[in-house]
């Protein structure tokens, strides 16, 4: 009984993950103000906003970014990550989260 | 498209928005600190897009590997026990509602998809070990993570032994076993703290916080940041890392030897490698709070054996200089 409630969990688990994306796409904001390429790019993929998020990896990456910044080295760097947006609705006790694309 | 399984890594429908960012921006180099919540797909848009430019993956987990969480430590189903191997047998051992399909094909994408990155690089030799012994033919590179070095204040002096726990709380992390050996140390000399946030586990969080209440040597302060870290060293003599997990490269036995403070940590994976067993720390049997009391009691006795040259960091200026040569030699 208990395999069977685990494994109807994770089709359920499997069909959120089919359609929610989409949600997060239709969301996605990439928009680009490029300038000519002088340099060199080099794109830094993480998967939480570091200047946010407290994990290991995170931390090393806000590291990295606060010593590179956007140039260094002959390269011009690029940093991609996901931003998750809670907001929290006290008087009826909601809390949606949006995922969108960050990137700087 | 995804293909609906949770468990593939692949998650197509972000590959289009992808691409389009990819060619817009035109990277010479694209570096994955992460895959996660995005698609191994990812490797295959890059290089279909632009097939000059070079793909570096930084390994900090064993997501590739190992389906629950990356952690490489068995379910539930299989008693938490640490997993030497990934299999898709051990796989389906440790999820036994699912079909095995589901980490077969797991498995051929992580091996499919890898195929397109042109370097790996892991701070832990454990880790690049494990995904060599996955199958993985990529060119992998250890590459300590650098730290940005904090000031260090000088020691207040103490009679008492001050063990310090830092970090989530959570079960991997062993929380539990160091308090279980707390309970089995009589010397009223040695005190615990612990600061560190909670995770979203109710069961196991309302576990600690009972052990913790029945305490005397045990102090929970909650959560830390980074600023008072240099404080918080200076009144402790040593870190304690009792992970039940593997670990990769854990950022607080770095910090732990910025601020010259031994490491009591437990006997595997990347933890093990950073330790040099008498000169910046000892270890542990994984799990075992017998065997932690008596390093504790151990550490109590020889505290003043290590020397502060032994606590060596790698720091983060000369780890963007490897950085940026790994990138000019690849381009």
């Amino acid at each position: 009984m208990l395999l069977v409630f685990y494994r109807a969990r994770y089709l359920l688990r499997c069909l959120r993950e089919i359609y929610f994306p989409t949600l997060r796409q239709v969301k996605g904001n990439l928009d680009l103000d490029l300038s000519e390429k002088r340099n060199k790019r080099v794109l830094m993929i993480v998967h939480n906003d570091f200047f946010n998020a407290k994990g290991g990896v995170e931390s090393y990456v806000l590291n990295l970014y606060n010593r590179i910044g956007k140039s260094k080295g002959g390269f011009d760097f690029y940093y991609l990550a996901r931003v998750i947006i809670k907001i929290k609705n006290t008087e009826r006790f909601i809390r949606i989260k949006i995922k969108i694309m960050f990137f700087i | 498209m995804s293909d609906g399984n949770i468990y593939s890594l692949v998650n197509q429908k972000l590959d289009n928005l992808f691409s389009e960012f990819i060619f817009k921006l035109q990277p010479d180099i694209v570096h994955f600190q992460h895959y996660i919540h995005f698609s191994l797909t990812w490797f295959r848009v890059i290089k279909k897009i632009l097939p000059k430019t070079k793909i570096i993956v930084t390994l900090h987990e064993f997501l590739g590997i190992c389906p629950n969480s990356g952690q490489m430590i068995k379910t539930k189903w299989q008693g938490f026990k640490l997993c030497d191997n990934s299999t898709v047998e051990n796989c389906k051992n440790c999820f036994p509602y699912l079909p095995k399909d589901v980490f077969e094909r797991r498995n051929i994408n992580v091996r499919k998809y890898f195929k397109y990155i042109d370097l790996i690089t892991a701070p832990s030799n454990f880790v690049l070990e494990r995904y060599k012994s996955f199958g993985l033919k990529n060119k992998m590179l250890y590459s300590e993570n650098g730290q940005e070095i904090f000031r260090t204040l000088p020691k207040i002096k103490s009679e008492k032994l001050r063990l310090l726990y830092l970090g989530q709380i959570n079960k991997f992390k062993g929380l539990d076993v160091l308090l279980e050996s707390m309970n089995k140390i009589s010397n009223k000399e040695v005190k615990l703290s612990v600061y560190g946030k909670f995770q979203n586990d109710k069961n196991y969080n309302n576990k600690i916080l009972k052990m913790v209440d029945k305490l005397q040597n045990v102090n929970f302060y909650g959560v830390y940041n980074r600023n008072q870290l240099p404080e918080i060293f200076s009144k402790h003599d040593v870190l304690v890392v009792p992970s039940i997990w593997w670990e990769n490269s854990p950022m607080v036995i770095q910090e732990s030897f910025m601020a010259k403070t031994p490491v009591l940590c437990s006997n595997i994976g990347g933890m093990k490698e950073k330790i040099i067993d008498g000169k910046n720390g000892w270890y542990f049997k994984v799990g075992d709070s017998n065997d932690l009391s008596e390093k504790i009691n151990y550490f109590f006795e020889n505290i003043g054996i290590f020397n502060n040259e032994n606590f060596k960091v790698k720091n983060i200026k000369e780890d963007i200089k490897n950085l940026l040569k790994i990138y000019k030699d690849i381009v």
